[in-house]
């Protein structure tokens, strides 16, 4: 007994309907709410110290992701961007003796005015010259910092001193209360990203990836549009930065070097570039590996390493498309319903859970908005190609292995992987 | 010399020719023409190992081509020479012709070879060391064609050697390749207009939506034949 | 007075070294179509194979300078094999940048794997010669630095005759120009991106043996000298050869005046903040073309 496609946006009531998935807060309220015990079943100190850094990393994580996914841009700044919101942050306290609580939205917004400051000329550079540019601009940033022998900053040594934001709580309180904040602020930044990806707004945004030249054929909704997603990045960013510097009481430029970021790249594209769970899953499962590599610092370089370049390689859908096509599977196996529907009510319906179309992602609605992009997108820049293989052979061999957002933003020809209907080339 | 029957290719799942047969003979100067987009690059994309076959047959010298990486095509003596040059620009002339010969037997040769382009081409050697961007339209589509022949081509497949040309260049090099086909190589030519190629043409082949339509000699094609395909088939 | 002229004859050194280095870049880059963050890791491995032969084995400074170019080569093909060739000719990846990750990772996996096998501390190694020079005045040159400056003589204009004459350098150039044209004269695509790549990894492995005596032999004394040659890229134009070796010197210079007069912590930034400017004003560089679909 299968259902009918109209009957899964009845399920989804009004979302459906519009193609929007049903952003799952309450099921998020649950799973909060769930977490949120831990600290106070779990006497272990160390390992909630542990918890409050993946959920900062989780919230880096998805601020850069969210500037990939919806801008089209490898940000490789974006530590500097989150250190900018640490060091607003960390420096009000310090110098001018604020409480960390006022601090933190100055974080915010700083982190906010850096990435608009530092996204807006890579706009219309493509690939890796975005990259670049963002790049040099943060690295000019840390060394800046690293030459300042004026103390301001506090130098290659970093800036040390900062107030907590529960420093009236005993060490162990203010480590849970971290937790809890930074557990609720994770989850609320996943919703609202989650909206955002999947709001009309999201998905003209969607299409822009494929726009290299910002100014031609961009109407101002665009452009505002862009702006808007660089600025709640950066704001998110801030936040991280902030909190990151408030809870270590310090923050040093070491934090913005290729390192880190090289972390945060690795987090993001094993857990899913462009997805809106991938960035946690990606920070949690490093971190943990990380942890468990701790003291064998050179292995552990090298295997994350590993491990970021066999994701490019075989699974670059990340951690989350492959829970995304094996739910897929599943819910196959228990429906007979097989392909065939529009995305918007399989994702309609992957959020309600019941009928079923491959590879279906909650993020798959954007798949018809980058297929429409594409048929207006400038040619892609090429790499070098294969002797013999052509078009042919890579587009007939890997149809539908790529969940929805992946493709999106890395893939400047989506159009031979994602559908075998078109045919004109 | 060259025998494609029942040929099927295309890009990826877009199937462009649809069981095309064509032969050339030696010494022979055989035209595909056809309104553009018809498929007549694809054929000879296809034909020089750019891209794959879907079905059908391609013998070249009795051995069977089917499958066959570009560059040993090349080096059986089927070569391509693509529209619209894609000349190494930041090269010289020279260097340009040159990398015509890379194939080991052929560089073995290749000083020889190039006297030989020069001859037919001797604007080609005034500008011998001059970068290939710095030539004109017309000197390119010689450049172009002088390098495919520096390869000991026994077939060369020329993709629309009139591309804009002015009229007068585009006799001139129709006139060489007329040249190269009585003593140099076997010739191909796809060719949009066909007027240009009637005067040398041994053989037409006429090629409609990746199909061929209609086939004969110089004389045996009408003037009707052509009308009809090229209006019944605009703005398709 | 004189403080300037050693500054200019160490600028020009140091910009005969980023020529040699960033000139691999450059021939990977109009090649293949990458950005090869591993290039800094190549002459470090070039310093580690010379420190090995020298200091370890006692042999000449000659013969570590050839060792390291070699070994350095070797790692510049695995580079290819393990984190670009596997990229090649895909659909559904965006190649330039996943190829700059991907070098940019394999990098960090050398750097690792060189703690590993050496631990982590600085090795010294000795120049090729010792000693300095009197030119005028007070004005000295060292002899490692006329060194280099042979050596850096030698190496582009043998890699210049390589490329314009030599069928196999022709190649390369032909199919960083106009890729479908090379295939069609039956250039093989595969051979020429790994000899581009082993190549890449000679001119790297020369420039991180001559700058070995100066900095260290450690697993991170490639981190500095990528970062310069993207400098160096940048302000030439990606892919283009005249472009790099002009830039090259510029850069040196600008290096080197700026850490004499300004002070050293701030060349660095002084290099990025050049990126910068010209990532805004004039992505394709010095010596790029515009119609190359930089933007």
């Amino acid at each position: 007994m299968s259902e009918t496609p109209q009957a899964a946006p009845a399920k989804a009531g009004l979302a459906g309907l519009l193609g929007w998935s049903r952003t799952p807060v309450v099921p998020t309220i649950v799973v909060v709410i769930v977490l949120a015990l831990i600290p106070l079943v779990w006497r272990n100190d160390y390992i909630i110290s542990l918890l409050v850094l993946m959920l900062l990393f989780s919230l880096m994580t998805q601020s850069w992701n969210l500037t990939i996914g919806m801008c089209g841009i490898w940000n490789f700044g974006q530590l500097a961007i989150i250190a900018i919101g640490g060091y607003a942050t960390g420096l009000l306290t310090v110098k001018l003796g604020m409480s960390a609580w006022l601090a933190l939205p100055a974080g915010v917004v700083a982190g906010g005015l850096a990435a608009v400051i530092m996204v807006l000329p890579s706009i219309r550079l493509r690939g890796i010259y975005a990259s670049m540019l963002t790049f040099a601009f943060a690295e000019v940033v840390r060394l800046l910092i690293i030459a300042d022998s004026t103390g301001f900053t506090g130098g290659p040594f970093g800036l040390t001193g900062v107030k907590g934001l529960f420093d009236f709580l005993s060490p162990s309180w203010s480590l849970r209360a971290y937790f809890w904040l930074t557990l609720v602020l994770t989850a609320a930044v996943m919703l609202l990203i989650h909206r955002m990806m999947n709001s009309p707004f999201g998905m003209g945004l969607v299409g822009l990836r494929e726009t290299i030249r910002f100014s031609i054929g961009m109407g101002i909704n665009r452009r505002v549009q862009f702006i808007s997603a660089t600025l709640i990045s950066g704001l998110i960013a801030g936040l991280a930065g902030g909190l990151y510097a408030t809870f270590y009481h310090g923050i040093t430029p070491s934090f913005m070097g290729l390192g880190p970021m090289g972390l945060l790249v690795i987090m993001v594209v094993v857990g899913g570039l462009g997805t809106v769970r991938g960035p946690i899953i990606g920070a949690f499962a490093v971190t943990i590996l990380s942890e468990l590599l701790r003291d064998t610092v050179m292995w552990r370089l090298v295997v994350q390493g590993a491990l970021l370049l066999l994701v490019l390689a075989f699974w670059p859908a990340g951690i989350d498309g492959l829970l995304a096509r094996s739910l897929a599977k599943l819910r196959g196996w228990m429906n007979a319903e097989e392909g065939g529907e529009s995305p918007a009510v399989a994702a309609a319906s992957a959020a309600g859970g019941s009928t079923v179309a491959e590879a279906a992602t909650v993020d798959a609605p954007a798949q018809s908005a980058v297929q429409v992009a594409q048929a207006t997108a400038p040619p892609p820049a090429a790499g070098p190609v294969n002797e013999t293989g052509t078009a042919a052979a890579a587009a007939s061999a890997k149809p539908e292995k790529k969940s929805g957002r992946f493709m999106a933003w890395l893939n400047e020809e989506a159009k031979k992987a994602t559908d075998e209907g078109k045919v004109k080339d | 010399m060259l025998d494609v029957s029942g040929l099927q290719a295309g890009y990826g799942a877009a199937t462009v020719l649809e069981d095309v047969s064509i032969s050339v003979d030696e010494g022979k100067l055989v035209v595909v023409t056809g309104p553009n987009g018809h498929g007549k690059t694809t054929l000879l994309r296809v034909l020089s190992g750019l891209l794959p076959v879907n079905s059908g047959e391609i013998t070249f010298l009795g051995e069977r081509l089917n499958g066959r990486s570009a560059s040993s095509i090349v080096a059986r003596g089927l070569v391509h020479i693509p529209q619209g040059d894609l000349l190494f620009v930041d090269l010289t002339v020279e260097q340009n012709l040159y990398m015509g010969a890379y194939l080991r037997d052929a560089w073995k040769g290749r000083r020889e070879r190039m006297r030989r382009v020069y001859e037919l081409f001797p604007r080609l050697e005034e500008r011998r060391t001059q970068q290939a961007r710095t030539l004109s339209g017309g000197e390119r589509r010689m450049l172009g064609i002088g390098r495919g022949l520096m390869s000991n081509a026994t077939l060369l497949m020329v993709d629309e050697p009139a591309l804009g040309l002015a009229p007068v260049l585009v006799q001139e090099v129709y006139a060489t390749l007329d040249k190269i086909a009585r003593s140099e190589a076997t010739v191909l030519l796809v060719e949009e207009t066909l007027a240009n190629a009637k005067d040398i043409a041994d053989y037409v082949y006429l090629m409609d939506t990746g199909h061929i339509v209609h086939q004969g000699t110089m004389t045996e094609f009408g003037e009707d034949v052509l009308a009809s395909t090229y209006l019944g088939n605009s703005g398709s | 007075m004189d403080t300037l002229a050693q500054a200019i004859i160490s600028g020009l050194v140091f910009g005969a070294i980023y020529a040699i280095m960033t000139m691999g870049l450059t021939l990977v880059y109009g090649c293949l179509r990458t950005l090869n963050m591993a290039q800094g890791a190549f002459g470090m491995v070039g310093g580690y194979a010379a420190w090995l032969i020298t200091t370890d084995m006692g042999a000449p400074p000659v013969v570590g300078l050839i060792v390291g170019a070699i070994a350095a080569a070797g790692v510049g093909m695995l580079t290819h094999f393990i984190s670009i060739k596997p990229l090649v000719g895909r659909k559904d990846i965006d190649f330039e940048m996943t190829a700059y990750i991907s070098t940019l990772v394999v990098a960090i996996i050398f750097s690792a794997s060189i703690i590993l096998l050496f631990g982590a501390r600085n090795k010294a190694i000795e120049p090729l010669i010792d000693g300095r020079l009197t030119v005028f005045g007070t004005v000295t040159v060292a002899w490692q630095q006329i060194a280099v400056a042979v050596v850096a003589f030698l190496c582009l204009g043998g890699l210049s005759l390589m490329l314009s004459k030599t069928r196999q350098g022709l190649s390369i150039m032909a199919v960083a120009q106009q890729f479908d044209a090379a295939k069609l004269m039956g250039v093989p695509a595969g051979r020429v991106y790994w000899v581009t790549m082993a190549l890449a990894g000679l001119l790297g492995g020369i420039a991180g043996v001559l700058l070995a005596p100066l900095y260290f032999v450690s697993p991170s004394a490639g981190d500095l000298p990528i970062l310069k040659g993207l400098t160096v890229a940048v302000v030439a134009g990606l892919g283009s050869i005249r472009g790099t070796i002009y830039a090259a010197f510029i850069i040196g210079l600008i290096e080197t005046l700026v850490a004499t007069y300004v002070g050293s912590l701030w060349s660095l930034p002084v290099l990025f903040a050049i990126i910068v400017v010209f990532m805004i004003v004039r992505p394709y560089g010095l010596f790029g073309k515009p119609e190359e679909e930089r933007l």
